[in-house]
């Protein structure tokens, strides 16, 4: 997102190697204003110059009178916030003349007034602006665990031909050993994969992510989180080993 | 309009912006630290100088202050030299407000747009009524502390004692190519070309003033080694 220099050259390199799937934080998308239109520009250009395979933002805000917070703030789920969205997104993608990806956000503070469960709001949302979804299971197995859900109900529930990417990762515990925090510190969790395991046995392979920006091991450790999802995804044991 | 949206958002951002456990301290905790992240990889040398523990606190002060207007954290902090010299603290330190000057002329070097330099053949061909216009990611100052001293000496891998002379200096950042930055300590000959070149003062009048000012200086090689560094892209022809 900015305008020239090492990391666009990075990625310049990247791209001529592999697909890229570009994932943005800052857009705002369930907040009450329309997209910033600087930001949409720059993302615009990134995406004209990259042609990546996918892009994607989350269904949270992060942008009010004029400050930015660098977090993904949550939204109750109403009507009005519905329809919001949707025109946030239908604004993305009729600039960027191309479908987006929405990502489920993570959950710490159960919000009151809420219309929708989540997992129909998205569909919802998918349906009325067209956008597919992203699903972090991670955030999924967080949230059921601070809020009392059972994630696999929660994962059932989705519209299988909706979701275009997943993401996993690592979480951890804070400092008073009562809520998780999506933290992307640590090795993906055992119930994540399980739970991969069973979104992927559900709706079949789909690109998916590992994140992991925090206590980042020895490469061959990160290597290997991916050939487990490559062997959960293509159903090869050996490399799932 | 969202009347019912936008009230609950100002209600979460005042809540934020207040001391809280539980979940909300969650959110106020990533907020705050986003904010902080940002600043210490914007201005690692500021870090270094005063301590990893007082650089948190004063980046807290600081975001509370001028929390992020913009989404893209890599270009956060631009008024962080201009806050730190109204701290009551910076008595002690009165280099370190340059210092993350210094800082930021490096950033917004790095992550502006990418541009050819002008070749070195085809300066030869530049007539003194051309202007030569300078690299989009060309960024200097003057300074009136040794800090572009104090952070080169901070780009060595291991640190060492340094003495620099108190005098004021220039600093330049220049980046011809996506991966290579050139960071000299300039003069003032070298500072007055390029404030010259920037208003748009063509190659003889801004070579007169610069002449005139320091006639002791080669101001041809000052400004073939402003060339040589890549600070300059193809001219243009002066219109009569």
């Amino acid at each position: 997102m900015v305008a020239g220099g090492p990391r666009l050259a990075m990625l310049e390199d990247l791209r001529g190697r592999h697909d890229i799937s570009l994932h943005g934080v800052g857009m705002s998308l369930a907040g009450a204003a329309e997209p910033d239109p600087d930001h949409l520009g720059a993302l615009k250009r990134l995406v004209d110059r990259f042609k990546p395979a996918f892009v994607s933002e989350h269904l949270a805000w992060s942008r009010l009178d004029g400050r930015c917070f660098p977090d993904l703030l949550p939204v109750p789920r109403t009507n009005e916030v519905l329809a919001r969205c949707a025109a946030n997104i239908g604004r993305v993608q009729d600039a960027l003349g191309r479908q987006i990806l929405i990502e489920n956000p993570t959950h710490y503070l159960a919000l009151r007034d809420h219309s929708w469960s989540e997992t129909s709001f998205l569909a919802e949302l998918a349906r009325r602006s067209g956008c597919g979804l992203l699903i972090d299971v991670n955030n999924v197995a967080v949230g059921a665990h601070n809020l009392g859900y059972d994630p696999s109900a929660w994962l059932y529930d989705l519209p299988a031909e909706r979701i275009g990417e997943i993401h996993l990762a690592g979480h951890s515990i804070d400092a008073e050993g009562t809520l998780l925090i999506d933290s992307h510190d640590a090795p993906v969790s055992e119930q994540v994969w399980t739970l991969y395991e069973e979104l992927i046995a559900r709706i079949g392979p789909r690109p998916t992510l590992i994140e992991r920006d925090g206590n980042v091991p020895e490469f061959v450790e990160l290597m290997r989180e991916r050939d487990r999802a490559q062997g959960v995804a293509f159903g090869d044991i050996a490399r799932a080993a | 309009m969202q009347p019912e949206l936008i009230q609950f958002q100002r209600d979460f951002a005042s809540a934020l912006d207040r001391p809280a456990q539980g979940p909300m301290a969650v959110y106020r905790n990533t907020v705050i630290h986003g904010a902080v992240e940002a600043l210490q990889a914007n201005y690692p040398v500021v870090e270094q100088i005063i301590g990893e523990e007082m650089f948190e606190h004063v980046a807290v002060d600081f975001a509370s202050t001028c929390p992020p207007a913009s989404p893209v954290l890599a270009l956060y902090g631009r008024e962080f030299g201009d806050w730190l010299m109204h701290q009551r603290w910076i008595g002690d330190l009165p280099y370190l407000p340059d210092v993350a000057r210094v800082e930021r002329l490096h950033v917004a070097c790095l992550f502006a747009p990418d541009k050819e330099p002008i070749p070195r053949e085809q300066v030869r061909n530049v007539t003194p009524t051309a202007t030569l216009r300078l690299h989009p990611a060309v960024q200097f100052a003057w300074l009136s502390t040794p800090a572009m001293s104090i952070w080169l000496a901070h780009q060595r891998p291991i640190g060492s004692e340094i003495a620099p002379e108190w005098k004021a200096e220039g600093a330049l950042f220049a980046r011809p190519e996506p991966f290579v930055v050139h960071a000299p300590r300039i003069g003032a000959t070298a500072h007055r070309l390029l404030a010259g070149f920037r208003l748009g003062e063509t190659v003889s009048i801004a070579m007169k003033a610069a002449k005139r000012l320091y006639p002791l200086e080669d101001c041809s090689a000052v400004l073939a080694s402003l060339v040589n560094l890549g600070v300059f892209v193809a001219p243009d022809r002066k219109r009569n």
